[in-house]
C-alpha cells in the first residue's frame, strides 16, 4: 500500500508535459479549407489531401453545425471571434471541442476573404491550465522554508515538502504512507489523536502546539496550522498543515525566563541582605549614640567621646552605604518609586536651605538660592532634594573652608525645570570628569569626606534624573570650581 | 507614658529601654508578635514599637489580628522595621489599618525620641 501511494504520488509530478500546439487552418469565406498544418490532420485522423478543398462545416458534428455557423457569420460581419468554443467530428467519429480564434485575411475590396483559423484542443487547454496552477502552488509548497505535511482523513501522510523531509530526516519515500502519529512525540501523541478527532467531527481544524519527533527520535516543538483540504463535491479529503518549528523561540523564551529568574533572585538577595546588615545597625547606632549623649547613660571622658564619635560616624557612613546600595539596585531593576505631586517651589528652595545650612556652616561656607522659576509645578520633590542635597554635600567636601561659597539655582528651560549646583571649590580634571557618574567611582577617596561618600551618590543622581524625564551633566575647570546641572520634566510621568 | 517594644531582636529592644527610660516613661517588651499581641489586648499602652519581620508570627500578624478585633483606633502603633516598604500598596495598606508611623531602622537615637515626643503630644 505503501509503495503504490509513493508511485502514484511521483507519477503525479511526472505527467504528461503538454505544449499546447495548436491546429491552424487557412479558411476562405464559405469555410472552405485552404490549408492546414500538420496537428489538424493528425487529430482528425485525415491525410492532408483528404482535408484541402473541404468544408469545415463537414468535420463538424451535425447537431453542433449551428454553433459553427454562427461563428462565421459572426465574422463575415466583422464581429470579433476569440476562443469560441465549438465541436470536430475525428474520422473515426470522436467529438471533442476547440477553441477557435479567427484572423482576416482582406481582400482588395477591403472586405475580408480568408481566415487564418487557429483551433486549440480545450480538454489540452484545461489539462494546461491545471497543471500550471498545479506547479505555481507545488512549488510554493516544495520549496517553502517551512514544513509542509498533507494528511488525510485517518491522518496518513500523503505528501510533504523538502523541509519537512530535511527537518525529520527521512526521505519522502519514508514518510508517505505513515500514520502522523509516527512523526509525533510520544508526550504528544493523545494531544494529537484528539486534535484530529475534533476534526474529524467539527471540520474546524485550530492550530495546536506539540512536539515532533525526528528520524533519530530527538524531539522539537512545533507549531501546527492546518487547512482542510476537499473534493469537488466538497467533501472533506484531508489536510494541508503548515508546521513551524519552535525550537528557537522556546530557547529564547527560556532564556528570558531564566534572566527574569536571576533578576527575581538578585531583587530578593539584595532586599535580603541590606534588611539584615540594617538588623545589627540599629543597636549598634542607637547605643552609640545614647553614649554620646550627655546624661543618657552617664558621662564619659573626653578620649571615650572621640571613640563613640568615631563608632557613630562609621555606622552612619554603613548605613548610608546600605540605603544607597539598595537605591542603586532599585534603580538598575526600574523599580524605583517615584510620587508625582503639586509642590511650591520657592518652598522646596527654602527648605533645602534649611535643611543644608548646617553642612555649610560647619565650613563657613556661603550657601546661596537663586530661585528664577515661581509658582507650583507637578514632581517628586523629595527626589529633587535628595538630588540637590547630595550634590550640596559634594560641593562642600571640595570646597575651600572660609572662603567657599555653594550657589543652588533653579529656572525654567523650556518644558523642563533646570537646576543647578556651582562651587568654587577645587574643581575636577577633564580625565575624571568622564568617570564621574559611574558607580563607585571617589574623584579623590583620600578626601576627608563628612559626609560619607559611598562612591554611589552620582550614579544614583543620574538614574533619579533619569526616572523623571531628564539629564544630569556638569563642567568644571581645574581650581576654579565645579557646576553640576540637571533638568527634570514636571508632570505626572509616573515611572514604576 | 507606657510604652511597648515588640521585637525579637533583644539588643534592639534595649535601645529603645534606655532611649524611653532616659525621657522617664515606662517601658515594657515582648519578643515576639504572639507575645506581644497578648500584652497589648491585655493592658493599655500609649505607644507602641512594632518590628515587622519576626519568626512566627510577624508585625503583620499582630496588625491584622488588631484590625479584625475592631481595635487598631485605640492603639498607638509606630513600626520600627528595617523592611524597604517604598511608596507601594503595603504601605497604603498598613496606614489604612490604623498604623500610626513608620520609623525606618537604623534609627537616630533623636529620631525615637522625637516620636516619642510626637505621640506624647498627640495624648
Amino acid at each position: 500500500m505503501q509503495d503504490d501511494m509513493v508511485n502514484d504520488h511521483l507519477a503525479k509530478r511526472l505527467t504528461v508535459r503538454i505544449t499546447l500546439k495548436p491546429m491552424h487552418l487557412t479558411v476562405d469565406i464559405e469555410g472552405m479549407i485552404i490549408d492546414c498544418n500538420d496537428k489538424y490532420v493528425r487529430v482528425l485522423g485525415y491525410t492532408k489531401d483528404e482535408v484541402i478543398g473541404t468544408s469545415i462545416f463537414d468535420h463538424t458534428p451535425a447537431e453542433h453545425r449551428n454553433v459553427i455557423r454562427d461563428i462565421f457569420a459572426n465574422w463575415k460581419k466583422r464581429i470579433p471571434v476569440n476562443n469560441r468554443k465549438f465541436s470536430l467530428l475525428t474520422k473515426d467519429g470522436k467529438v471533442f471541442e476547440v477553441l477557435i480564434t479567427m484572423e482576416d485575411v482582406i481582400g482588395a475590396d477591403g472586405k475580408p476573404v480568408r481566415s487564418r483559423t487557429t483551433l486549440l484542443d480545450y480538454e489540452e487547454v484545461r489539462q494546461f491550465q491545471e497543471l500550471v496552477k498545479l506547479s505555481k502552488y507545488e512549488s510554493l509548497y516544495e520549496n517553502s522554508p517551512e514544513m509542509y505535511r498533507t494528511v488525510n482523513v485517518d491522518g496518513i501522510i500523503v505528501d510533504c515538502n523538502l523541509a519537512y523531509e530535511a527537518k525529520l530526516g527521512y526521505t519522502k519515500h519514508e514518510i508517505i504512507g505513515r500514520n502522523l502519529t509516527g512523526h509525533t512525540a510520544d508526550r504528544s501523541v493523545s494531544n494529537m489523536l484528539i486534535n484530529m478527532a475534533q476534526w474529524r467531527v467539527s471540520g474546524t481544524c485550530k492550530p495546536v502546539e506539540l512536539w515532533m519527533k525526528k528520524k533519530d527520535n530527538t524531539e522539537f516543538p512545533v507549531l501546527i496550522s492546518p487547512t482542510n483540504l476537499f473534493d469537488e463535491n466538497g467533501a472533506l479529503l484531508g489536510r494541508n498543515v503548515v508546521i513551524q518549528d519552535l525550537t528557537k523561540m522556546r530557547e529564547t523564551k527560556e532564556m528570558l525566563d531564566q534572566h527574569k529568574q536571576v533578576d527575581k533572585m538578585k531583587d530578593e538577595f539584595l532586599t535580603g541582605i541590606t534588611h539584615e546588615l540594617k538588623t545589627p545597625l540599629t543597636p549598634i547606632i542607637g547605643f552609640s549614640q545614647a553614649l554620646a549623649k550627655p546624661g543618657m547613660l552617664g558621662d564619659l571622658n573626653e578620649k571615650q567621646i572621640k571613640a563613640v564619635n568615631t563608632i557613630i560616624s562609621n555606622a552612619a557612613h554603613l548605613r548610608h552605604l546600605v540605603t544607597d546600595l539598595l537605591s542603586t539596585h532599585k534603580l538598575e531593576l526600574g523599580r524605583m518609586k517615584f510620587v508625582f505631586k503639586e509642590f511650591d517651589i520657592a518652598e522646596m528652595m527654602e527648605n533645602i536651605k534649611t535643611t543644608m545650612t548646617y553642612a555649610t556652616d560647619e565650613k563657613q561656607i556661603k550657601l546661596n538660592m537663586q530661585v528664577l522659576e515661581e509658582g507650583r509645578v507637578i514632581g517628586d520633590r523629595s527626589r529633587i532634594e535628595e538630588i540637590i542635597n547630595n550634590l550640596i554635600y559634594n560641593a562642600v567636601d571640595f570646597t575651600p573652608a572660609g572662603t567657599g561659597e555653594i550657589t543652588v539655582t533653579i529656572k525654567r528651560d523650556g518644558k523642563f525645570l533646570w537646576f543647578s549646583v556651582a562651587d568654587n571649590g577645587v574643581g575636577i580634571s577633564k580625565k575624571k570628569q568622564v568617570k564621574l557618574f559611574d558607580k563607585f567611582y571617589q574623584v579623590d577617596p583620600t578626601v576627608t569626606r563628612r559626609h560619607g561618600g559611598t562612591g554611589l551618590g552620582l550614579s544614583i543622581c543620574k538614574g533619579l534624573v533619569g526616572g523623571m524625564g531628564g539629564t544630569i551633566g556638569m563642567k568644571s575647570t581645574e581650581g576654579k570650581g565645579s557646576t553640576f546641572y540637571f533638568t527634570i520634566l514636571p508632570g505626572n510621568h509616573d515611572k514604576k | 507614658m507606657k510604652i511597648l517594644g515588640i521585637d525579637d531582636n533583644y539588643d534592639i529592644v534595649q535601645v529603645l529601654e534606655v532611649t524611653v527610660e532616659s525621657l522617664g516613661h515606662k517601658f515594657n517588651y515582648a519578643l515576639g508578635g504572639q507575645e506581644g499581641l497578648e500584652r497589648i489586648r491585655n493592658e493599655k499602652f500609649d505607644l507602641v514599637f512594632l518590628d515587622l519581620s519576626m519568626p512566627d508570627f510577624t508585625g503583620l500578624d499582630v496588625i491584622d489580628a488588631l484590625f479584625k478585633d475592631g481595635t487598631m483606633q485605640q492603639h498607638n502603633i509606630v513600626l520600627f522595621t528595617a523592611s524597604y516598604l517604598g511608596m507601594g500598596d503595603l504601605k497604603k495598606d498598613l496606614e489604612k489599618k490604623g498604623v500610626h508611623s513608620i520609623l525606618t531602622k537604623p534609627a537616630d537615637i533623636d529620631q525615637i525620641i522625637a516620636k516619642i515626643s510626637e505621640i506624647e503630644s498627640i495624648l
